[in-house]
Order: structure tokens, then sequence, then C-alpha cells
């Protein structure tokens, strides 16, 4: 027999034990029976010979080993009857679990998905990123030639791919739409090891100049545009006005570079730029068993080589970095400092519940101290208590799972685009098993405490408490303890909340310089050139021209103008010279500069003031001398005297001899590298006198959103391959910090639940306090006290434990919030205000929940039965009034002023007043 | 002085419980009479231990039990020894010879 089928047979296995011993039994009553003894007494001494029936049978199924597995359904069983009996007790602690575990469970699938999972691509733990890297750390892209020669020389990467990024309009049978689209060199999808799901990735000739127009889509592009992925294959379609066919899709996992959703490939020849053209991104695939480390040191030496042969212009080092820590690594700690405040939110629910159970514990204790009577050892009860707790956890977990699966729904809805992989988070068997283990774990965390106080309940202490005492010495010290510690842990994260929000309260009043209020703005792309790798600039002017001659036509629209290097977008920068200057001989020390260019209408649409000279004019457009207007930034930095308006500069690297640009006007400073860093110095170049340089531009319109569709109208009929999408410059600079945005809000609502736990943990140990303590205050009140009396008294309590926890959690948070650092702007992670402001909200807090149950004091009724002497009743008299009044109130607590035994007036007494209190 | 079978070093009562089930099988009350019995009130076998350790002896398939009818014509639990039993028996048995004779040897100088 195996065990299993052992446990199927143990209902017989009983029965017939219980059988066996009724026969025993009453052959030896008989065997008594025959030797003399009388029906009653051979009845009576064969019982006592035999001893407990019950526990032999018990003792005689022990020998098969069920009686743990026996004893756990019977735990759970009567678990969950005590948990049914205290309904409201249960349903607090399972909904304050569920709010733990099930933040717990949301975060940590966010975790998952963007930190856990391995990159989809074959063997992911070989892919590195390489860049370029400044001497002040900065990493750039690479110029095809160093590519080239990197990719020649390193021993330690097996292959490697180049790549370009940018935007283009997709158009075809279909509505023109916007997507992002990499340019790959010749062996990409081998260095991912990717193939593709439909059809094939580039073949060599396609990679050649001049081959065949082939791209591959994105699985999820192809779907929505041609209803199956496999539906695309062999279609055409047009990419900035050019057409290309379709030859593969690649698998629906595959998304790198990020959010792209076509490829093209690159012939990657080298510009006339040379190796200042940090033009490409570089993936790399390493030799199986080299490390990222190998690696560098190899590329190392390609460095040093190549810094030895390129003496003029090249001083940057090589940096390897693995691709997924070149994906993650950036967001890696506000995630894991997120995952460790959840952690905390849950902690909190747990010494929540564990005082809960505590409080409870002492109003079992009656139930303890008796089954301890009857026999049950201390660990048998602290398992059945522990069994308790963990039923308590198990439906915690079911309840927080449907939190869970709301949290994660919205977390995928807003779910920042520049936090990789996040929405592809999902409850899946892993976060479920984490998230069980975890309520487990928790169960036994806020059990544990709770169970051995009960189980070592002894049976004097609880006779004294049944007397109506108040609550144990030890239970009170602990649940003091419990509720001190919820708060420390609540300011802490509360600290945390208020660093970040004052942060982001930072961040998002920055002075960005611009108007951006009512500005909408649109991506366009030109039609490309008959080459396919330029615009016709004649064509840019004439049709920028129209559109923006039209658009200004509209009733409402103030300004339009078109824009290449928006601010906050990232404008591209540049080394340039001075006319009339010397370069210094150390091309790091060249003069640097942000780069857009810009229509008139630009600095009208965002109410820059021109300060001195002129703005762009028409004029400019047919005069040979190049215009270009500054900010202030540009003019402290390079000419401090104020006098830049007439002076001439030019850039590298745009042309092999680029014109010179004249100085004609001075702007104000913008925030044009984004919120977060300085003004950087800033030369605005006339769109139209560089119209063939750029083949895409942002159109400007300042005006009310209602004319969007007729603005889209005016460029499509120019161009029906362009898509228009517009979106307000507000909402623009807002989204360069959603990242911070989101963080700072998860953050705050981690803080938030835990405030809210231990208020409602200081809230629950008072109002304890007052039930349990109702003859205390009765008796009290009667002495005198009036309620204030009392509510002060309560408020006295708990404000004591109110500034524990908080001077705990301050010098806490003192030590934890260093981990912030990186994620604050302007702020100092032990900032004054900050922390003043948590202690203030959160002293008010917890003594608003400490009042509550002060305000709601037992509502004590009292009843004066007031003699005077002149009516001098006798001693039956007053038992018998005294009698009166005890029946009419049941729950009769104290008698003052009376000698109660003899029900007889204390001497002295003028008026004696008898107080009787009842509890209502 | 008769000894409660509880104060038996451990692992004995099966040994006598085996032993006795040699002769044929027997029921429950019936093994404790012929242990009490032949041991000349010796040995008294407690309800208490008896049933714990024929369910250990079922639990090692040392013993089978069937329902059978006993001497005064009552429905009773039968024991009877398995061939494994009898090997398990023949062990002990060595074991317990083994024993005996060690605490002789501990025991002979204070005799003397």
């Amino acid at each position: 027999m195996n065990p299993l089928s052992r446990w199927w047979q143990r209902r017989r296995v009983e029965r017939e034990l219980a059988a066996e011993m009724a026969e025993h039994l009453a052959e030896k009553i008989g065997q008594l029976r025959e030797e003399g003894y009388s029906e009653d007494e051979a009845g009576a001494l064969a019982r006592r010979q035999f001893g407990n029936l019950t526990l032999l049978q018990e003792d005689s199924r022990a020998a098969w080993g069920w009686n743990s597995v026996e004893q756990f359904g019977q735990d759970i069983r009567f678990g969950w009857r005590v948990l049914k009996k205290t309904p409201a007790f249960t349903a607090t602690a399972i909904a304050v679990l569920a709010l733990g575990i099930g933040m717990n469970t949301a975060m940590f699938s966010a975790v998952k998905a963007v930190l856990l999972s391995a990159l989809p691509y074959p063997e992911p733990e070989r892919m590195v990123q390489l860049n370029q890297v400044a001497e002040n750390g900065h990493l750039m892209n690479v110029s095809a030639l160093d590519f080239r020669d990197w990719r020649a020389q390193s021993r330690a990467i097996e292959s490697m791919a180049a790549y370009g990024i940018s935007g283009v309009t997709i158009s075809g049978d279909f509505a023109a739409r916007r997507a992002r689209m990499a340019a790959v060199g010749s062996g990409f999808f081998s260095v991912m090891a990717t193939e593709a799901a439909i059809g094939r990735t580039f073949s060599d000739e396609e990679q050649k100049p001049g081959g065949p127009a082939a791209l591959v889509l994105g699985y999820e592009l192809a779907q929505s545009v041609f209803g199956t992925a496999g539906a695309a294959i062999q279609k055409r379609i047009r990419l900035n006005g050019m057409v290309f066919t379709v030859i593969g899709v690649v698998p629906p996992k595959f998304d790198f570079p990020q959010n792209t959703q076509v490829w093209l490939p690159n012939d990657l020849s080298p510009d006339n730029s040379g190796r200042s053209a940090h033009n490409y991104r570089i993936v790399g695939r390493l030799k199986p068993g080299v490390t990222v480390r190998q690696a560098q040191a190899d590329m190392n030496i390609v460095a040093a080589r190549l810094a030895k042969e390129y003496v003029d212009d090249q001083r940057e080092g090589i940096r390897v970095t693995s691709l997924y820590d070149a994906l993650v690594g950036r967001v890696r700690p506000a995630l894991l400092v997120l995952l460790g405040a959840v952690t905390l939110v849950l902690l909190i629910a747990c010494v929540n519940v564990s005082s809960l159970l505590l409080v409870r514990s002492a109003a079992r204790r009656k139930e303890m101290v008796m089954r301890r009577a009857l026999g049950a050892a201390g660990g048998r009860l602290v398992r059945q208590l522990l069994t308790e707790s963990v039923l308590l956890a198990a439906a915690g977990w079911l309840a927080g799972l449907t939190l869970a699966a709301f949290a994660v729904r919205i977390l995928r809805a807003t779910a920042p685009a520049d936090i990789p992989r996040l929405r592809t988070l999902a409850i899946d068997g892993g976060v479920l098993s984490f998230s069980a283990g975890l309520s487990l774990l928790a169960g036994i965390l806020f059990g544990v405490l709770p169970s051995l106080h009960s189980s070592r309940a002894n049976a004097n202490d609880a006779l004294k408490q049944a007397a109506g005492r108040g609550e144990g010495h030890s239970q009170r010290r602990w649940s003091q303890l419990l509720v001190v510690g919820q708060m420390a842990l609540a300011v802490i994260l509360l600290s945390g909340a208020c660093l970040l929000i004052k942060s982001y309260w930072r961040l998002a009043h920055v002075e960005t310089g611009l108007a951006s209020a009512g500005v909408y703005i649109a991506d366009l792309t030109w039609p490309a050139a008959a080459d396919g790798n330029s615009v016709d600039g004649a064509y840019v002017r004439r049709a920028g021209s129209q559109i923006l001659t039209q658009i200004e036509q509209l009733p409402g629209v103030q300004e339009a103008a078109l824009v290449h290097g928006l601010p906050f977008e990232g404008a591209p920068d540049g080394a340039f010279e001075i006319e009339g200057r010397a370069l210094p001989a150390d091309p790091h020390l060249y003069p640097d500069a942000d780069y857009s260019m810009v229509t008139a209408g630009f600095f009208r649409a965002f109410g820059l003031p021109i300060l001195k000279g002129r703005g762009f004019t028409d004029e400019d457009q047919r005069s040979s001398e190049q215009a270009a207007i500054v900010n202030t930034a540009f003019e402290k930095a390079f000419f401090p005297n104020g006098n830049a308006v007439g002076e001439r500069i030019r850039f590298f690297g745009f042309d092999r001899k680029p014109p010179f640009l004249t100085i004609v006007g001075i702007v104000p400073d913008v925030r044009n590298e984004g919120l977060k860093r300085p003004v950087f110095p800033q030369v605005y170049a006339n769109y139209f006198q560089h119209a063939g340089t750029a083949m895409d531009a942002s159109l400007v319109v300042r005006g009310p959103a209602s004319l969007q569709p007729r603005i889209k109208q005016i460029v499509t009929f120019l161009d029906r391959d362009t898509a228009v999408n517009f979106e307000s410059m507000d909402s623009l600079i807002s989204g360069s910090v959603t990242r911070e945005r989101f963080q700072t809000a998860l953050f705050a609502l981690f803080a938030a639940c835990a405030l809210l736990l231990a208020v409602v943990g200081i809230y629950g140990l008072l109002s304890y306090t007052v039930t349990r303590r109702t003859s205390e205050i009765g008796i009290r009140m009667a002495l005198g006290a009036n309620g204030g009396t009392i509510a002060r008294y309560l408020l006295r309590q708990g404000s004591v434990l109110v500034a524990a926890g908080m001077a705990l959690g301050l010098t806490g948070s003192l030590l934890v919030t260093r981990v912030l650092e990186s994620m604050l702007f302007e702020v100092s992670a032990t900032d004054a205000s900050a922390l003043l402001a948590v202690t203030g909200g959160f002293a008010l807090a917890a003594l608003a929940g400490c009042y509550l149950p002060a305000g709601r004091r037992p509502l004590i009724h009292q009843k004066r039965y007031a003699l005077n002497e002149r009516e001098n009743p006798t001693s039956a008299q007053h038992a018998r009034n005294l009698r009166r009044i005890i029946r009419y109130n049941q729950g009769l607590i104290a008698v003052v002023g009376m000698d109660v035994l003899a029900a007889r007036p204390l001497e002295h007494a003028g008026v004696i007043a008898v107080d009787v209190i009842g509890v209502l | 002085m008769p000894t409660a079978t509880r104060d038996l070093l451990p692992g004995t009562l099966e040994m006598l419980i085996l032993q006795t089930l040699r002769g044929g099988a027997l029921h429950g009350y019936a093994i404790a009479q012929h242990i009490q019995q032949t041991s000349q009130d010796v040995l008294q076998v407690e309800e208490g231990s008896l049933y714990p350790a024929l369910q250990r002896l079922l639990r090692e398939r040392w013993v089978t039990a069937n329902w059978g009818i006993s001497a005064r014509n009552r429905k009773v639990r039968t024991y009877k020894l398995t061939p494994a039993g009898r090997k398990q028996l023949g062990r002990e048995i060595a074991g317990f010879a083994r024993l005996l004779e060690g605490i002789g040897r501990v025991m002979r100088p204070a005799e003397s």
C-alpha cells in the first residue's frame, strides 16, 4: 500500500480500530464479571484500566503518520470559523494585506518586465552596445570610418553592426502615419540572431549602395496596416514619398532599436566629415565565453592603436556596455527604489495586521488558557495560530491579486515611453508564485509575534484580566512598539515622497523661457529628392513658404513657423570658429553651441523678443549672406563685451567649406537642452537659407487647436504622403519629464498608503485601549473627570507614541533618503523644508488618528442617585434602591461614593451621590 | 512484581507480540492475556501500548489483520505473523540475546 492509498483508507482504519477496541473492552468486562465483579464494577474497572479511549485511538492512528496532515486540516477549518466569527477584524486585516500584497505584486510585475526578463534574442548575455566615450565620460555615436576599423580589429567581438535611427512618414494605400525607423548596416539581423518571422531579412545585394529598395516591417505595424503580417510581403509602401518593397516582417517580440517598426538597409558610405561624424549606433555580439570586461580590454587596445594612427581627430576611447545595461541601466535605480518603497508598505501592512492580531489575542486569552488546561502543548497552539494568520494571508493574497490586476492595467496605460519594456508587464506565473510566496512569508511574519504571545497565555493573568483590569502589560508594550514601528516606516516613506514631490515641482516649474501655451507642433518630413538621400532645397523653400502663408491666413492663427531642432528635443550641437579669432590648438576646446534652423515666425510664435539687432526677414532668402540669431548665453560666453551682432561664425562638419553665418540679432535664453540641464549657447540659422540640409521639420503654430484639421488639409494637399499629428508644446515639455512624474506619483501613492496604514494603526490601538479601559474611564469620569480630561489623557498617550515614531522615522529617513539622491532635481536628500513638511503633516494626521477614538470615548450612562440626610432612609431602603438601580442598569460597572456591600452612605456626606455607571 | 509494558525497553513489546503470534493468529485481547499469563503476571500489557504497537507492526507488514470469530464466539480482529514478521522476529531475538548478555556482564560483578 503506498502512502496515498493508505491516506484514503484512513477512515476505514479508524472505524476498525474503534470496533476492535470496543470489542476488547467488552471482552475485558466479561472476564472481570467471571471473576465475580458486579456489572457496574467490572465496567468501571475495565474502563479505568483501558484509559482514555479517544487518546488511545489517536495514538494508534499516529503510528501511520497522519496526524500532522489531519491537524493541519483541522487548523484550517477551525481558523476559518474563528475568522468568520469576527468579520470586522477579518475584513480589516484582509483589506490591509490586499493593499500591501496587491501593490507589491503590481510593482514586482513591473520590475520583472523591465529588469528581470531576458532580452528577447538568442544568447542575450553576449550582446553589447559600443560607443565612443569622450574624456568627460559622455557616450557618443560612432563614425562609419571608426566602425569599420573597430570591426576589422576587434578580437573579442564576433560580429558588429551599425545602425542609425530616425522618424519617418510611411504611406501607401492607407492613412499616412509616423513611425520610428532604423537604417541598419549589413549583418544587423545576424548580430541580433533574429530571422524574419515571415519573408526574409536583407540580402547582400540590398545592402549595397543603389541596391533594390527593400524594407522590413515590425509585426505590429504590418498587422495594423495590412490586417495580417503575412499580407505585408511584397507590398509597396512609401517612406517619405520614396517607394519600397516589404520583403520581411520581424517576430512580434523583436524590438530593437526600441519602438522601431521599420528597418531599411544602410550602405554606411562614409560621409565627407570623416571620423568626427558621429552618426551611427553600434550593436555587437561577443564571441562565446567572452565577458564584457574582456571585450572592453580588447577594445581599449583598438582605441589606443587608432589614437596613434589618427592623432588629429581620434582622442576618444571606446566603451563596451552589455545591451541589457544599455537598455535598462538608466531606469534600474528608480525601479529598485520604488520596489523598496512598496516593500516597506507591505512591511507596514504586516506590522499593522500583527498589532490587530495582538489585540485580538487578548480577547482570546481565555480560549487559549482553556485549551492549554485541556492539554494542548504550546507548540501546537502556535501552529494553530500561525495557520490562522497564513489563512488570512491567503485571503489577502487573493484580494491583492484582484487589486494587482487592476493596478497592472493602470500601469500599462500610463507607462512612460522612456521606461523600456514597461508596457510588456503582465501578471504571469512568475509573478503569481512570487506574490504567493510573499504572502506566505507575510502571514508567518505578522503571525509569529501574536501567536507566540497567545500561546504563552498564563491562567493567572487571564483570570485577572477576565475581571476587567484592562490589557496585559506585555501585550500593551508590544502593541505600542508595533504602532511606533509602523509610524517610523511611514515617516521614512513620506520623507522620500516629499523630496520627490518637491523635486518634481521644481522640475515642472523650471522657467522654460518659452511662451509655450497655445502653441502646437507637428512633425513633417519633406519628400526625398530623386537620389533618395536629400531633399530639394528649392522645393522646400517653395512648399514651406506656401504652407506657412496659407496657415497664417486662417482666422485666429497668430503665427506659423518651421523649425529643425526644437528646444527640449535635443538640438544638435557642433563646434564652430569665430571669424578673426585663432582656434585653440586642441579641437576639444573649440567653441561649441547648439544649432537649430528656424523661420522668422519662430521667435514671435514662442514670444521671444529680439533683444538686439533684428529677426529673420524675407530679404535673407535672397541675400547671399547667411544670417544667424544667437541667444543671450551665446553672447555672454563668446562675446562678453556684448557686441555679438555683426560678428561672423562658421560651424564645422555640416559641409566641406561651410559659409560664415553673420549674427544679426540676439534673443533671450530658452532651456534648449531640456528642463534638467542649464541653458546652452544657441545659434539659430534661417531655415529657408539651409532648406536642403534637413529632411524634416517641425511645424509650429500659435493659434486655436480647433484649426488643426484645416492645417492638416493644407499640408497634405501639398504632400499627400505627410502624416500630421499635432501635439501641444506644453505636453511636449511635460512629456520630457514623464518618467519623473511617473516615479513621483508611484512613490507618493505608496507613501499615502503607508500614512493611511500608520494612522489606522494608531487609531486602532487607541480605540482598542478605550474599549478595554471603559471601566477605568468610567471610574475616572465618576470621580469628576469630564470628557475633555479623558480626551486629553488619551491624546497624551497617543502623542507620546507619535513623537517616538516620528523621531525614529526621521532618523531613519536621514539614513535612507540618500538612495534617492540620483532621482532628485535641485533638492538635497536632506532637504530641511521637505522633512519639516513631513513632520508637520504626519503629526497632524497621526494626532487626528488619536483624536477620533479619544472623542469617541465610551458612552457612559450616568445615573445620579441622590439622597439627603433629611430623608434619612434606612439601610434596607438603601439596599433596595441600589438593587433596583443595578437591575435597571444591566451593565453596571462601578458604584462610587457608597459603601456598596453595606449599601450604606459613607459618613460625613451632606448630600450623598451614587453614580451608577453603565455602558450602553 | 508486575511490570507494565510501557516500562519495557523500546521495541520489546513488538518482539513479545511477534513471538506470541508465532503460535498462531490471535486477537488483541488474547495477545495481552497470553503475554501476561506466560510471563506469570510479571508483564502486564496495557491497552494504551498494545494498539499503537499493533498498528506499527501492521504498517511494517510484519503482521496482517483479519476479522474472525474468537473462542468466546465474538467477532474480533485477529493478527497473523507474515513471513517478513517471522524474519524480523529472528533478528529481534538475536539482538535481544546480545542485549541480555551485555546487561548480564555489567550486572554480574555487582551480584558476586
